[in-house]
């Protein structure tokens, strides 16, 4: 009989298959198992379970982003195959705006993409294609955050910066200490390819704001109109508090290098997380799939 | 509607999911398999190779590999979860073997695949994951402390502040709940 239509059946059946009773207990209930049929049917089927139970799976829970990385990585596949290629596709090589009624501090990004055999300050320009577009993402009060912060607002204006053929090199300036961002491959950067990458951004406080060098390695084009976009996160951002403020987007050509020099509001010390996600325009996703993370060394 | 009859509907559905990935269609369809089997095929991971990094991998090049192979997929053959299952223990073999893979593997099984029969072994584990899962915190409670920590009622008692006899009879019904819920799923331990 099937132990869940058996009530009236010993309470230390149970305890007795999973070996859970103590001596006392054990050699009472084993004397009564003798001479009982139906126990001994029970426990037997309790004994299988028991021994399954000790095998039983670890309760992880895969992490949250995992969805949302598993679906990229399938549109990352289906592109790939299609056969395009960043090289095909339209790049967004620069990028402005932002709302100015919610940026407390003026700033400028200058965004050179650039193969990596250029050095720092002397980046040889992308060309100059143009679009539009721009990051703003946090889902909390914009004034608890500016009152937090104070002066030191975290805002980034992303303003055009069309280094056109030619054009003068983006100088690297600032005179205060300069703080370094290592930043290194994330278990999602396999599924682009990229498990190999790292890179490091080094921060100087110039005035009010701060001037990044960003130098990444090991990155690959992405397919489609594919992107990296580079955030700094805040002190007290968590999944269901989300602080993020983007620094500029950029793409890698075949060397898989590029080097990014931004000014910016954001204080390495305050916003000491970094990371580098994959974005595709229109995926509706708050941020993509991050391939490089960091924090600052202060 | 009868279980099978559910289980029938649910099995039309993810053929047809499938179909829509064959298709071409990568986004719902992906994501609605992902959240009837992502956890279960990372947990599958996990147990496979031993390492939750290398798990997160595995899901997503599988559910690579189900795209490429959609096409293929007969639903008169197998259902949808056996074919992800399928999928997952070639991705996951094929992960055990990379040699990028050794420094995140447990050392003693680097070089030992685990065979069929461990695998059907790592499903019933799973099965019995999703079953616990089932149960109350209390019998969970009382199961894990067992089971686990190979503590006796006594100390189970102790542990918790309760009385010996309501420890027996937690301990009772979190069986009989438990088998409950493998026979559901059509488990039966060997």
């Amino acid at each position: 009989m099937p132990p869940d239509e058996t009530p009236e059946l010993h309470p230390d059946a149970a305890g007795w298959a999973l070996g859970a009773l103590d001596p006392d207990d054990a050699a009472a209930f084993e004397t009564h198992l003798h001479d009982c049929a139906e126990c001994q049917a029970t426990v037997a089927g309790f004994e299988e379970m028991a021994r399954a139970l000790k095998s039983a799976a670890p309760a992880v829970e895969p992490p949250p982003d995992l969805e949302s990385r598993t679906l990229a990585a399938v549109q990352f596949a289906v592109l790939e195959a299609k056969g395009e290629t960043a090289a095909k596709a339209p790049q967004p090589t620069v990028m402005m705006a932002v709302p100015k009624q919610e940026v407390p501090t003026v700033a400028s990004v200058r965004q050179a993409v650039t193969e990596a055999k250029a050095p720092v300050g002397i980046a040889e320009p992308s060309p100059p294609r143009m679009s539009r577009w721009w990051h703003w993402h946090w889902n909390f009060p914009v004034f608890s955050l500016a009152a937090a912060l104070g002066a030191a607002a975290a805002a980034v204006v992303v303003v055009l910066a069309n280094f056109g053929q030619g054009a003068a090199p983006a100088l690297v300036s600032g005179t205060g200490p300069s703080v370094t961002t290592p930043l290194s491959a994330t278990t999602a950067a396999k599924t682009f390819h990229v498990g190999g990458a790292t890179g490091e951004a080094t921060a100087r406080q110039a005035g009010e704001s701060w001037t990044y060098v960003l130098q990444v390695r090991g990155l690959r084009p992405l397919p489609g109109n594919g992107f990296y976009e580079c955030w700094w996160s805040g002190p007290k951002s968590s999944p269901a508090n989300r602080m993020f403020v983007s620094g500029g987007t950029f793409v890698v050509g075949k060397s898989g290098s590029a080097t990014l020099t931004m000014t910016t509001g954001v204080d390495p010390r305050v916003f000491r997380r970094m990371k580098i996600t994959v974005e595709q325009p229109g995926s509706g996703r708050l941020l993509g799939p991050t391939v490089l993370v960091g924090q600052s060394l202060t | 509607m009868s279980v099978t009859d559910e289980e029938d509907r649910s099995a039309a559905e993810e053929a047809e999911l499938v179909a829509q990935i064959a298709a071409g269609d990568v986004g719902a369809p992906v994501t609605e398999l992902y959240r009837r089997y992502g956890k279960r095929l990372f947990r599958f991971g996990v147990q496979m190779l031993g390492n939750n990094a290398l798990a997160e991998e595995m899901v997503q090049d599988c559910f690579v590999r189900l795209w490429r192979s959609a096409g293929r997929y007969d639903p008169e053959r197998a259902n949808v979860g056996t074919f992800l299952f399928v999928i997952a223990r070639s991705a996951a073999l094929d992960l055990r073997k990379r040699p990028s893979s050794r420094e995140l593997l447990p050392l003693e099984e680097v070089y030992t695949p685990p065979q069929f029969d461990h695998v059907e072994q790592v499903l019933d584990s799973l099965i019995m994951r999703e079953a616990l899962d089932t149960l109350t915190v209390a019998h969970r409670q009382v199961l894990r402390l067992a089971y686990d920590q190979d503590l006796t009622q006594s100390q189970i008692a102790e542990r918790l502040g309760l009385p010996l006899g309501t420890v027996k009879t937690r301990v009772f019904h979190a069986m009989r709940a438990l088998r409950a819920a493998l026979d559901e799923r059509g488990f039966h331990a060997a």
